[in-house]
């Protein structure tokens, strides 16, 4: 009997070693997590370098490894991420992290797809982030994207070609701190430049370009005290109208910037020299001009806070996006929000801001570490961003735009038929021989609110 | 040494003439043969290859993958090949075309940013139509003319157009956007195209090693002479790519310019996935050989899950018999490769090699679990074989312990009672044979007979006082006829007697009896039966 349990133990033991042999897990493989970002567009992207930091070091140690598939901008990646949860055919597979606008959560057909921070987070974790930016980040309870950077609207200047049209006409850079200043200026670039070439009639360059005309009038409405929105539309009160007046007049005598694009580009070949965009955008302006004879200039780029209509409140667009984690195994969420910790610590998130034109997010990094990164930096053009940053801080009143299913849409649309309408109006303002101004910039609005109202 | 030999011999004299207990003896030859038995078992094994078949194995996966990636990537660049030449054809016909129209050759078109425009208006449609359908992420044609002779760049600074995707993704090739990266920015606005964020008016030559030579040396035909550059970091950005240069041949065997296709880094990158296999995953490489090493830096590698390769190393091929192992000085891979035809025409030619690298940690994690699998398999199977030559030596001693624990009992087995080995019971019936004639030696009955004596002393007592007395005469040697007159009874009492004492004393006859007092007597035991 004994014998026969001796054997029984040794077949059993026998079996358990070949148990354990068969489930081959392999412990040197890392855990790849796949990344959709912004940040860097197609020029160098320090949010890469980052990340390449991240997988030599911590990601080592972790056996993480974070690579990029897609460096593109929110637009994109709203259609990428809403096509993938969709399940449209040919639409990619999701990454593990994208960047996001709550606009393109609130648009999923199921927001269950993406981890809730706070099941990651510790309520101490999030306390050390700014509340508003933790606020702006919940969508239907769930904070679902974590801020990792934030950004205002800033005026980017060619400083080189400015002096020089400052110089010739007596328009100060101070005459750009009002929106009905700038646009002035506007007129009187177009006027200087047309008349530089007196042989070629109707050649005047556009000095201003802004990246958003949707936040122009979004922000220029609520500045002077008007709801921007009615429901899920535009309101069109009186304030759109003092908002469109001096840009139209602008524009129709060639000082606006209408073609589509980013303002980078026409700053780039220097169509224009005034811009209003994100922050961010800081990474894309070029510190040299090219003109179609490949002659090049050099020049410099300087900052200012976005300028204010004369009689409206001091009020700037916040914005950034943040980082959405797609559920997926416990390992790649884990994997994913160890990286997300890693980005908002203090130090690396001054680092990656600083080089992208943000704001950082936690309390820790705006107080301890964003004034010695500040003081420390060593590119002109980024010293006077954070100047310009830091005076809008202590000047302005930051505008967070509403969570609205419909913002896409309206912005999309209103980019488009704006540039359009005021494109026309220029063509019908040279047909006119240059008359009819005031005509015709109310004829454009017509028809501009009817495409609005549709 | 000596001393420490002989002190061993000394030991192993000593334990010879201590006396080992059978079943360890046993056991001792039993786990030496299977000692034996095994090594040679595992020396079979290894000679006849059961330990190098993870190798041959690696090598059978490898090689058939790195002949599926071969021939997947061949055919890609050929394809693109074949697309990029039939673009330079296209090219050269519509150039031609423009310039003899307004009857002016190329060199004429230096300096003049509106003809440019116009050549360049033209290329542009064949510049998309060729990168919306090779499988590539961006297409170029560069003019051998330059907007303005007078700078000092002029000499390596060239107009043309170069298209890219700009977000490109794993899987989403259906609505990639194109940005304009070089060209006249006026036919970006014409066709609504965003210019790329590093956007340049015109190339710079110096970008792309080879590209001059190409156009300055006349051609009869483009596929004559092309080439694929080096990855290129693609000045600004944070990607880099590889361009195949094809010359754009005119009629007369100028060459109007190079044009071609790209391929980054990424979409390399997202072409060429890893694939997982047991081994670990396997990683695609496009990358030139050169003094043995693989330069991944200025090739293209796929994509590189599950590694920590980043695409810049320099990995030193060691030659090996299944596999060639591939040394970053940190990490090491193994792998295969296989050089791939690239360019043609081209004076130094670089050696191109397809392949496929796997983490070398990742089969050494295979390895050591099969090698683990071996090593308890082994262990297991020596200690099952060890219970069993203990538990059969066990087996085998006992029935001899248990007869040598009757002896020593004294309870020697009766005739015929069988230990169940011969030997055993030779053994047995010699002892008893030996120590029943000692006792006979002795004057000892033989046990048995000894009991039937007792038997028979001891059934006297059933007989009655007369038959006591009748018995007594017979021991005193008389006979029956003679027993009347003695007893003064009749005959035929005493005949009624006789067969009492016969019945009871368990004889059939006065013989039998008579030979039972006889054998008593000699005994001497005959004064039991008073």
């Amino acid at each position: 009997m004994q014998h026969r349990k001796f054997f029984f133990l040794l077949l059993v033991i026998l079996f358990l070693c070949t148990g354990c042999s068969g489930t081959v897990k392999n412990e040197e493989t890392p855990t790849t997590i796949t990344v959709w970002h912004v940040y860097g567009g197609q020029a160098d992207s320090p949010l890469n370098d980052l990340i390449d930091q991240f997988n030599q070091t911590v990601g080592k140690e972790q056996q993480i490894n974070v690579q990029v598939t897609s460096v593109s901008n929110t637009n994109t990646i709203h259609e990428l991420v809403l096509a993938a949860a969709n399940g449209e055919p040919g639409a990619s597979e999701l990454p593990d992290l994208f960047i996001s606008y709550p606009k393109t959560v609130m648009a999923l057909p199921d927001d269950s797809i993406l981890v809730d921070y706070r099941d990651y987070f510790s309520e101490e974790e999030l306390s050390a982030f700014l509340p508003a930016f933790v606020e702006e980040g919940t969508v239907n309870d769930r904070l679902v994207i974590l801020p990792v950077a934030k950004s205002t609207e800033i005026m980017f200047i060619n400083q080189t070609i400015f002096d020089r049209f400052s110089q010739a006409t007596g328009v100060t850079m101070e005459d750009l701190d009002t929106w009905e200043g700038l646009f002035r200026a506007a007129e009187i670039y177009a006027d200087w430049t047309d008349e530089q070439t007196p042989d070629i009639p109707g050649d005047a360059k556009s000095m201003f370009v802004h990246d958003y005309y949707f936040n122009y009038f979004q922000i220029g409405a609520e500045s002077l005290g008007e709801d921007f929105f009615r429901g899920n539309k535009l309101a069109f009160g009186p304030a759109f109208q003092v908002a469109w007046e001096p840009l139209a007049q602008a524009a129709l005598q060639g000082g606006v910037w209408l073609q589509g694009g980013y303002a980078t580009a026409s700053l780039r070949t220097g169509d224009s020299i005034v811009s209003v965009a994100s922050s961010a955008s800081i990474l894309y302006y070029s510190d040299v001009v090219t003109y179609p004879d490949n002659t090049s200039e050099d020049i410099t780029i300087i900052s200012r806070p976005c300028p204010v209509f004369e009689n409206g409140e001091k009020l700037v667009m916040q914005r950034g996006a943040g980082f959405c984690t797609v559920r997926s195994t416990p390992e790649r969420e884990q994997a994913a929000v160890t990286f997300l910790k890693w980005l908002t610590e203090p130090e690396h998130n001054v680092e990656f801001v600083t080089r992208t034109g943000y704001m950082p997010v936690t309390r820790s990094a705006f107080e301890d570490e964003l004034p010695k990164a500040i003081a420390g930096l060593e590119s002109a053009k980024y010293a006077s961003l954070y100047q310009a940053y830091l005076d809008t801080q202590t000047n302005y009143e930051f505008y967070v735009p509403p969570q609205l299913e419909t913002y896409l849409s309206l912005e999309t649309m209103l980019e488009d038929h704006v540039r359009a309408q005021l494109a026309l109006g220029r063509q019908d303002y040279l047909d006119a021989g240059e008359t009819g101004l005031e005509q015709i910039s109310a004829e454009r609005f017509q028809d501009f609110r009817e495409i609005m109202e549709r | 040494m000596r001393n420490k030999l002989k002190e061993i011999r000394a030991l192993n004299a000593f334990a010879k003439k201590q006396s080992v207990g059978m079943q360890r003896k046993l056991m001792l030859y039993w786990v030496s043969m299977i000692l034996v038995v095994f090594a040679a078992v595992i020396l079979l094994l290894s000679v006849a290859g059961a330990f190098s078949r993870n190798d041959e194995q690696l090598h059978e996966v490898l090689e058939l993958h790195l002949k599926n990636t071969q021939d997947n990537l061949v055919n890609h660049l050929d394809r693109l090949t074949a697309q990029s030449l039939h673009l330079s054809k296209e090219l050269s016909r519509e150039v031609e075309g423009a310039l003899v129209q307004e009857g002016i050759s190329l060199q004429q078109v230096n300096d003049d940013p509106q003809r440019l425009l116009k050549l360049q208006e033209i290329m542009y449609p064949l510049i998309n139509a060729t990168l919306q359908t090779a499988n590539c992420n961006g297409a170029y044609a560069i003019l051998n003319a330059t907007a303005n002779t007078a700078l000092a760049v002029a000499d390596h600074s060239r107009s043309g157009i170069h298209l890219r995707y700009s977000n490109l993704s794993a899987s989403s090739p259906v609505t990639p956007t194109v940005v304009y990266f070089r060209g006249i920015p006026d036919i970006a606005r014409q066709k609504d195209l965003e210019l790329h964020n590093r956007w340049n008016l015109e190339f710079d030559t110096d970008q792309i090693p080879g590209s001059r030579e190409l156009m300055d040396a006349p051609l009869e035909r483009p596929a004559e002479r092309y080439f694929w550059s080096h990855r290129i970091d693609l000045k600004d950005t944070w990607e880099s790519a590889m361009l195949l240069c094809v010359p754009i041949v005119g009629s007369d065997g100028t060459v109007y310019g190079i044009c071609g296709v790209e391929i980054s880094a990424l979409y390399f990158q997202l072409s060429y996935p890893t694939v997982e296999g047991q081994f670990g995953s396997a990683v695609t490489v496009l990358a030139p050989v050169q003094d043995s090493r693989l330069l991944l830096s200025e090739g293209l590698v796929g994509s590189v899950n599950g590694t920590y390769l980043d695409g810049q190393e320099a990995l030193r091929i060691h030659q090996g018999r299944y596999y060639h192992e591939y040394d970053t000085g940190t990490d090491r891979y193994i792998g295969l490769h296989q050089t791939i035809p690239l360019s043609k025409g081209e004076a130094e030619d670089t050696a191109w090699a397809v392949a496929i690298l796997v983490p070398q940690d990742s089969y050494a994690a295979y390895t050591a679990d099969v090698q683990k699998t071996w090593v308890i398999a082994a262990l297991v199977l020596l200690l099952v074989l060890l219970a069993l030559s203990f538990f059969l030596a066990r087996r085998f001693v006992r029935p001899i312990t248990d007869s040598l624990k009757r002896f020593q009992q004294e309870e020697l087995p009766e005739q015929g009672l069988s230990s169940g080995i011969s030997e055993v019971d030779e053994l047995a019936e010699f002892l008893n044979a030996r120590a029943r004639n000692q006792r006979l030696e002795q004057g000892e009955l033989p046990p048995n007979i000894a009991e039937l004596f007792d038997q028979f002393i001891a059934r006297k007592d059933l007989l009655t006082e007369a038959e006591r007395n009748i018995l007594r005469y017979y021991m005193d040697g008389h006979e029956i006829a003679e027993i009347p007159d003695l007893a003064f009874i009749s005959m035929s009492t005493v005949r009624k007697h006789n067969r009492s004492i016969y019945g009871k004393l368990g004889v059939a006859s006065r013989d039998e009896l008579m030979l039972y007092i006889d054998l008593l007597r000699r005994c001497g035991r005959l004064q039991e039966l008073f």
